[in-house]
């Protein structure tokens, strides 16, 4: 057995694994064969396949799309800090989000899409400012112009936020809490919202998993190689920005998981982006599932915002990773 | 906007000086608006209290020579027992927040947590009524309010009922309306008694869930909150009292301890009592089956002032309607 398949199998095991804790515990213990027992008591069955079960699906879709975003990100930009969340695409994804709930946008042809349509394109267009911009202050697109531009960005578009809030006092009150980032609470419709726009958007990324190999040698080498670099780029920042926006429409801005999540996958099973991608994924999912138990168990019948535990897992794992970067640049 | 408010600083500034000229008794007249006879009578009765001083909940030492004629009211509850003991005219400032009675809407507003330091220097009132409970963003502004020569008096956080009393009598003396203070807390009083002997009558204790925000980060009051205490008071059993103050409830947990009446305690959403009924896997908590999902105004259950008695007969109601006849 090769390498790659002890990956798979390793990653699927440890997302079933992940569901399975996801699903039993919780801050009332319910087993879990609940869910096929008819016989279960109503409350019972109601915690699990209304609040809890959703919960789970959802942390594992957002987990999925903000992991896989993130490894494609860092492969096209080749840059190791790169993620949803500090590109500043979270941040504009945010905006759409909440002007769309400022305005009261509902536009019919996009029904319960609007708003995560909205997401996405404000995640869209953050992207190619920020990059646009980051080209234009350095051509050759250093790492830290790049992570510069996303927090100048990421912080314009957070005083945009708080001023909205500001603005409509009250009303938007509910947003803050939606923006610190939860799964709580979103029951089967917000799945159902996110799911098509997960397979859209992951499924682009699959399918320049071999030009992402190709772009690590370098945009001019890609070029010889055959790979049409123009449209594989805008394939690949769409792709993330759809997964990106996806997220944020039904969970608020979680952060680090994008970022932490195809680092550990590349650590433990190599940088080739064939399997990279999935892997992110796999493994995205079983963070975020067990983030978010964590987060509702551990001060129990207290609850904690998700972000809480992705930032603490998430940020020391960012430093370290910046200072190995470092370091390797030094010697 | 702007000319007004120089107008009105103007006005303050020569009836200050006025003040100062010794014609006291002659300005303080147009004050008592309205009110007959033995309301000045009463006034000058307390008039024989002054100087006052009083010590104020963060240790300082505040003394009166008279009663105050302009007033800053820093939070909504000092607003409402600074209008209910009829300073209507004396109040010259109140928080943002201030939305009972309407009068306080048209008052002038210093900011809201953060409130507007040089703004309340030049309105120059005789006393600011500060909180305890904004002590932790609002201390070095008020720092700056008693540096720059004004009055400041910190109103103890109330935790119950008792100390609420001390806080309208505080005021009440403070402000030369130790009369009408007494008579607020007499009412409060008889509106408790009145209240927990309805809900005395009930032989079923029901257990309640409070929320303070919508899902998904529902925060409810645990042990040692007002709200917590208030419930006791009617006789209602708290599903949150194992954790201390306030927290963010995990919704399963909710579904779990099955609640016979859940109260909502936020009216900033159109739709609170609606999306509580709607919410996912809810349905099977005794509250949503009966139809016992009720809302109740947030501020008169909550600020420790003379609504407060009135909070309590809400909430009552909420829980067992029985007991009131409805």
């Amino acid at each position: 057995m090769n390498k790659s398949s002890v990956a798979y199998i390793v990653s699927i095991a440890t997302l079933l694994v992940a569901i399975w804790l996801g699903v039993s515990i919780g801050s009332v213990n319910i087993p879990i064969s609940t869910l096929w027992n008819t016989a279960a008591d109503a409350t019972a069955t109601n915690i699990l396949w209304k609040i809890r079960m959703p919960r789970v699906v959802l942390a594992g879709l957002v987990g999925a799309s903000l992991a896989i975003a993130g490894a494609a990100f860092q492969g096209l930009l080749k840059n190791p800090l790169a993620d949803p969340y500090t590109l500043g695409v979270s941040s504009g994804a945010s905006v759409g989000a909440v002007m769309t709930l400022f305005f009261g946008i509902s536009i019919p042809v996009f029904g319960m899409y609007t708003l995560p349509v909205f997401s996405m394109v404000g995640a869209a267009l953050t992207m190619f400012l920020v990059l646009g911009f980051a080209r234009l202050v350095d051509h050759s697109m250093k790492m830290e112009t790049i992570i510069l531009t996303g927090i100048i960005f990421g912080s314009f578009l957070g005083s945009v936020l708080s001023l909205m809030i500001a603005l409509t006092g009250e009303e938007l009150r509910q947003i803050i809490g939606w923006l610190l980032g939860s799964v709580s609470m979103r029951g089967w419709n917000y799945v159902t919202m996110i799911l098509p726009f997960v397979i859209v958007g992951s499924i682009m990324l699959w399918l320049c998993r071999r030009e992402l190999n190709a772009m690590l040698f370098g945009e001019e080498r890609a070029h010889h190689l055959g790979v049409n670099v123009r449209r594989r780029k805008f394939m690949i920042l769409i792709g993330g920005s759809i997964l990106t926006g996806a997220a944020v429409a039904v969970s608020g801005t979680i952060g680090f998981v994008g970022l932490v999540v195809p680092h550990m996958t590349r650590l433990l099973w190599g940088a080739d982006h064939r399997h990279l991608l999935t892997l992110s994924f796999l493994n995205g999912a079983s963070l975020l599932i067990i983030c978010d138990l964590i987060a509702r168990t551990i001060i129990s019948p207290t609850e904690l915002p998700v972000g809480v535990i992705t930032a603490f897992i998430g940020a020391p794992v960012f430093a370290f990773i910046f200072y190995k970067q470092r370091r390797k640049g030094a010697m | 906007m702007k000319k007004m408010w120089k107008l009105w600083l103007m006005s303050v500034l020569a009836v200050l000086l006025l003040a100062a000229c010794g014609t006291t008794t002659t300005e303080d007249q147009p004050k008592v608006d309205g009110t007959p006879q033995d309301e000045v009578a009463q006034d000058d009765v307390i008039e024989e209290a002054f100087p006052v001083t009083l010590t104020d909940a963060v240790g300082n030492e505040i003394t009166l020579e008279k009663a105050p004629a302009t007033i800053v009211s820093m939070t909504p509850s000092n607003t409402e027992i600074l209008f209910a003991l009829g300073l209507a005219t004396e109040i010259i400032g109140v928080n943002d927040y201030d939305n009972y009675p309407a009068e306080a809407l048209e008052k002038e507003k210093i900011g809201g947590m953060q409130f507007d330091v040089e703004k309340i220097v030049a309105m120059n009132p005789e006393i600011v009524f500060a909180h305890e409970s904004g002590l932790s963003t609002g201390a070095e502004g008020l720092q700056q309010l008693r540096d720059a020569g004004l009055p400041v008096f910190v109103v103890k956080n109330a935790l119950d009922f008792e100390e609420t009393y001390t806080s309208i009598k505080t005021i009440g003396q403070a402000t030369g309306k130790s009369a009408e203070a007494e008579k607020i807390v007499a009412d409060m009083k008889a509106k408790v008694v009145e209240v927990t002997t309805k809900v005395a009558s009930v032989e079923n204790k029901k257990t309640v869930f409070v929320e303070t925000s919508p899902a998904p980060e529902i925060y409810t009051p645990g042990n040692n909150t007002f709200m917590n205490q208030i419930l006791e008071m009617v006789g209602a059993e708290n599903i949150a009292a194992d954790q201390e103050g306030w927290f963010m409830m995990d919704p399963e947990e909710i579904v779990n301890r099955n609640p016979e009446v859940i109260i909502v305690m936020y009216s900033y959403i159109d739709t609170a009592v609606e999306d509580v009924y709607k919410r996912n896997g809810f349905d099977s908590i005794t509250a949503i089956k009966n139809e016992a999902v009720v809302q109740v105004d947030e501020n008169k259950t909550s600020r420790t002032g003379p609504r407060l008695a009135e909070g309590l007969e809400e909430v009552a109601k909420a829980i067992y309607p029985e007991a009131f006849g409805e």
